[in-house]
């Protein structure tokens, strides 16, 4: 399969978004579900459902119906009692990357957009699910959830995302609770959802979006994608400064507001990871001056490390 | 206090450069990059705080650094200030000053320390002493004319202060506009950057009214002091005006002059003594006691017994100014009067009451020499050697006789018409009027009942020196029959009847004049020719008309132009010349005196026509005539001192009486910010008391440069932009 995948990350198109390089170092990673989700296949997840694997689980009584192999004839010869052996059940992951694709995120201040630098996240993310047999899917959203491609594990699965994430392009205004709820309401099995955004909308809605998925059950991570100058605010000369999403225009003296802006910035995230923290989301804050693989490998391995 | 002036103000122009850094600023504002940002939800709020001390570090920046522009511009202008506090301050600048001086005739007036101008002289004298080396100084003197001491300022103060020693009042009176105008002017050719002028004046007289003049553009920078000169307050009382009835006087004919006095003290009483001279022969005094501001008015009765224009002079108890204390007149005295009278073909016209006004019979001399001739008879000779011509209102002449009747008027003679009779009006319109111009008779006015009279008679013009109740007795005649005149251009209505009809007018023609009544003599029209009045308003009707002597002006004012007639006419008549000539001659005014007098055989030669003026300090002055007809015209205009100037040439002589402006002669100083206002100038400073003048001058002219503070000024404020900018670059702008 990674060999298959390093071939279509030969194709030009696809090289867009998944550099062979990259594709080289994802090789021996996975992305493993912390929390326990639903699949139809059996994989390495652990699934909700006790069914009839090799790790045992329990024993219970025999109700009729139950397929009499299941019974475990040696308790039954020392209690005289049917009991059936239950075994749990290890499932594919479902996942889900909720790509942000409004005007905030074309803003690019010495090198790629942020949409750009999170499609290539995104596709890196889905390429190491769908390596490791899991399902893998994407929205891209503004206000509104534009795009959808389902999770699926086939094997065109990736051209399918890669197709999509090719055609994502900044668009319109930010309203990531709508986005959000209404993925929410939409993935009814239990999964991973990854959403890749700037976060620039009402700080207590986004928590809202992102306690919705919780509610669902789902192991919610986010990557807090923001560009440098985004962090800094690191201009050297006055100028007028346009709101990307709004068209607000602004004077400013960069050097004379920097200090105070960085401080705002860095309360706002760091409040953005006290809430995540609370419940139990992943906060990943990221920039797009890193690469995003290796972010996305220092994330993997902080996260295998903690288990 | 402190007055800024600047010595080289060219350089102001640089101030204009204080708005480069204005517009730097506005262009950088529109210039600003435009940078798209993701999201500005921290920026917005941050942005209005800091922003707000941003920009006014920055405002206080801009505005540094445009005063550092214009200050350098305005210390390169050589700033430099006077005033109390100017000693502080280093240095001085060289100074052009004018010393404006009031030689008007008040300042003759005599204090206990003697008069004003000895004490605007030791004013002028402690200004120079004032004044240091380098300085340059020139006088100028003023009344009605401005007059520089100097062609050029001059650096020798000591050639300054001997020419003030010389200088001395006039009899004119000031004329401020021209003045200032002139010394502006002379300051503005200077050469010294700091520029003053001092007026030195008793400032009296200035009739605020009179003063129009708008000098702020020839100002400029130079600074103005007043320095008010005087003595102490008294009463001044001056003679106004000497009232001399118009026309001639005769010999032995009482002629009343009325005397105007005036008390300029507006609060004091004050007496005046005053007695009236004739040919240096004292006629008639009296006294007058006169309220505070009150004028008064005292009719002397005189009585000529030489027949020629004799100088009179009116003279008051000398005061502390004496100009105003005198008045001189002339009365123009005639031995004879030589009247034609002209009559109709009867009686109707009232030439026999006219024949027998005109020749009184007095015992002894008959001052009017009456011919009478009768209309159709009437020939040029006939009008050799008169004086006034009297036409009856029946008389009709003929085409040539009324040539000659408007030569002889053209030529200086006098013609009275009376009017009246229906059936001569169109011709005397056509014959008369016509060639006289001006006047009409539209027709003639029948009363079938009732009657005009004559009103609002008044003790002027041909009726001056009558007495109320002669003026009732005129007013009583009733008139039933009179002519509509219609006085046109250049002639003017002297008497009216009740309605406003005109009742008697006066035109003049040529160098003569012409008077005509709107009524006759005769019993039929009016009961005028059995008034008692007839015959004295005939007689003054006839003197006025006379001659040249009775109407030229005899007075004028110090420094005006006087102009004599001088009659040269009988050496004319006795060559015979025929009217045309002589009209050919008035026709060429500007033509030589010799010229014109060589026109005609046995004319006087030119030496003849050249006049001689005696001046009243004696002075002689010779200067030409123009031969007018009969009369030499004599003008003379250097007329500075008052008094009586005698014009004597061709064999005769004329006398004019010069006096003083009394405008002068209100003491009162003028209110000198208002006079200022008046003259469009600034006043930098008023020197009232003459002890400080020294101190005052060098207080007010010294002007302190103060180059070096601005620079040191602009010094520290680019210091300050220095240390300010730097601390906006603390707020992290990159290098």
């Amino acid at each position: 399969m990674a060999q298959k995948l390093r071939t279509m990350a030969r194709d030009e198109r696809v090289a867009r978004f998944l550099d062979p390089e990259v594709v080289s170092r994802l090789r021996h990673m996975e992305l493993r579900a912390r929390l326990v989700v639903e699949g139809f296949l059996q994989g390495m997840h652990r699934s909700p459902y006790h069914g009839f694997s090799v790790e045992f689980a329990e024993y219970r009584q025999y109700i009729p119906g139950d397929a009499p192999r299941y019974v475990d004839w040696k308790v039954y010869g020392k209690t005289d009692r049917y009991y059936v052996k239950v075994f749990e059940e290890e499932t594919n992951l479902k996942g889900v990357v909720l790509l942000d694709k409004s005007a905030s995120m074309g803003f690019a201040g010495k090198g790629v957009t942020k949409l750009r630098w999170g499609s290539m996240l995104a596709a890196s993310i889905a390429f190491l699910m769908i390596k490791q047999q899991d399902a893998a899917g994407l929205v891209l959203f503004d206000d509104a959830i534009r795009e959808y491609v389902p999770p699926r594990s086939v094997r065109g699965q990736m051209f399918q995302l890669l197709r999509t994430l090719e055609l994502a392009a900044p668009s319109e205004r930010t309203r990531l609770s709508t986005a959000l709820h209404g993925m929410a309401e939409r993935l009814r099995r239990r999964g991973l959802c990854i959403l890749i955004s700037d976060l620039f909308d009402d700080t207590e809605s986004v928590m809202r979006g992102l306690k919705h998925f919780r509610h669902r059950q789902h192991e919610v991570i986010v990557f807090h994608v923001l560009d440098d100058l985004e962090r800094t605010f690191d201009y050297s000369d006055e100028a007028r400064f346009v709101d990307m999403e709004t068209g607000q225009e602004i004077r400013s003296q960069p050097w004379f507001v920097k200090k105070d802006y960085r401080a705002r910035v860095d309360n706002w995230m760091k409040d953005l990871a006290r809430q995540c923290r609370e419940h139990q989301i992943d906060y990943v804050p990221v920039t797009t001056s890193t690469p995003f693989d290796r972010a996305l490998l220092a994330y993997l391995n902080k996260r295998s490390q903690l288990g | 206090m402190f007055n800024f002036t600047f010595l080289n103000s060219l350089f102001l122009a640089g101030i204009a450069a204080g708005l480069v850094p204005i517009v730097i600023h506005l262009l950088n504002r529109r210039q600003l990059r435009r940078v798209e940002f993701s999201d500005l939800r921290f920026l917005a709020p941050l942005n209005q705080q800091r922003m707000r001390s941003l920009n006014l570090r920055r405002l206080l920046l801009l505005l540094l650094r445009v005063a550092i522009i214009v200050f350098t511009a305005v210390a390169m202008a050589r700033p430099s200030v006077r005033g109390t506090f100017s000693r502080l301050l280093p240095a001085q600048a060289r100074s052009s000053v004018l010393l404006l001086v009031d030689t008007s005739y008040s300042m003759r007036t005599e204090g206990e320390s003697g008069a004003a101008m000895d004490a605007a002289k030791a004013a002028a004298g402690a200004i120079v002493d004032a004044l240091e080396r380098g300085d340059q100084v020139n006088i100028m003197t003023f009344d009605a004319t401005p007059h520089a001491e100097f062609d050029r300022a001059v650096h020798d103060l000591a050639l300054v202060r001997e020419r003030i020693g010389t200088l001395a009042a006039g009899h004119g009176v000031t004329d401020w506009a021209p003045a200032f105008k002139a010394a502006l002017a002379s300051l503005q050719g200077a050469t010294e950057p700091n520029r003053e002028l001092y007026v030195i004046s008793d400032f009296a007289g200035a009739n605020l009214d009179s003063v129009r003049a708008d000098l702020a553009a020839d100002q400029k920078d130079v600074r103005i002091s007043f320095v008010p000169v005087g003595v102490e307050a008294f009463v001044n009382v001056s003679v106004d005006e000497v009232h001399v009835p118009p026309g001639a006087v005769l010999v032995d004919e009482p002629t009343h002059v009325s005397v105007t006095v005036r008390n300029h003290a507006p609060d004091v009483p004050a007496d005046c003594n005053m007695q009236v001279e004739l040919a240096g022969a004292p006629k008639g005094e009296t006294s007058l006691r006169l309220a505070g501001g009150a004028t008064a008015t005292h009719e002397f009765t005189l009585v000529a017994t030489t027949a020629a224009a004799t100088a009179g002079v009116v003279r008051k108890k000398i005061d502390r100014l004496p100009e105003d204390d005198v008045r001189y007149f002339v009365l123009p005295v005639l031995d004879q009067l030589h009247v034609l009278l002209v009559k109709g073909s009867g009686d109707a016209g009232g030439s026999f009451f006219l024949g027998r006004a005109l020749a009184p019979a007095r015992a002894g001399r008959t001052p009017l020499a009456l011919t009478e001739v009768d209309a159709p008879r009437l020939a040029t000779r006939d009008l050799q050697g008169i004086d006034v011509a009297v036409l009856a209102s029946d008389a009709v002449l003929g085409e040539s006789q009324a040539q000659a009747v408007a030569d002889f008027v053209h030529d200086g003679g006098g013609v009275l018409m009376l009017s009246g009779q229906r059936a001569t009006a169109e011709i005397t319109n056509r014959m008369i009027l016509g060639r006289l111009g001006g006047a009409r008779i539209r027709g003639i006015v029948q009363q079938a009942q009732g009657y005009v009279n004559l009103e609002e008679l008044r003790a002027t013009g041909i009726l001056a020196g009558f007495k109320d109740t002669e003026l009732h007795t005129l007013e009583a005649v009733k008139f039933t029959r009179y002519a509509e005149l219609a006085p046109g251009a250049g002639v003017r209505p002297v008497l009216r009847f009740s309605g406003g009809a005109p009742a008697v007018v006066e035109g003049a023609h040529g160098s003569g004049r012409f008077m005509m009544f709107a009524f006759d003599a005769g019993l039929e029209g009016s009961d005028l020719a059995v008034s008692p009045m007839f015959l004295p308003l005939l007689h003054r009707a006839v003197l006025y008309l006379a001659g040249e002597a009775g109407r030229q002006k005899t007075g004028a004012l110090v420094g005006e132009r006087i102009e004599v007639q001088v009659p040269v006419a009988s050496a004319n008549r006795r060559a015979g010349l025929d009217p045309e000539t002589r009209l050919a001659q008035a026709g060429r005014l500007d033509a030589p005196a010799s010229a014109a007098a060589s026109a005609g055989d046995g004319a006087p030669g030119a030496d003849e026509l050249r006049f001689t003026v005696t001046t009243p300090s004696g002075r002689k002055d010779a200067v030409p005539a123009h031969v007018v007809g009969r009369m030499a015209l004599v003008a003379y205009e250097d007329t500075r001192e008052p008094g009586h100037y005698v014009f004597e040439g061709a064999g005769h002589q004329a006398v004019c009486a010069v006096n003083v402006n009394v405008r002068e002669s209100d003491l009162r100083r003028a209110d000198l910010p208002e006079l200022a206002k008046h003259l469009g100038v600034q006043i930098s400073a008023t020197i009232d008391d003459p002890e400080s003048i020294p101190h005052a001058v060098r207080e007010a002219r010294h002007g302190k440069e103060l180059y070096k503070l601005v620079v040191a000024l602009v010094l520290a404020l680019m210091t300050l932009e220095l240390l300010l900018s730097r601390a906006a670059g603390d707020s992290e702008q990159p290098a």
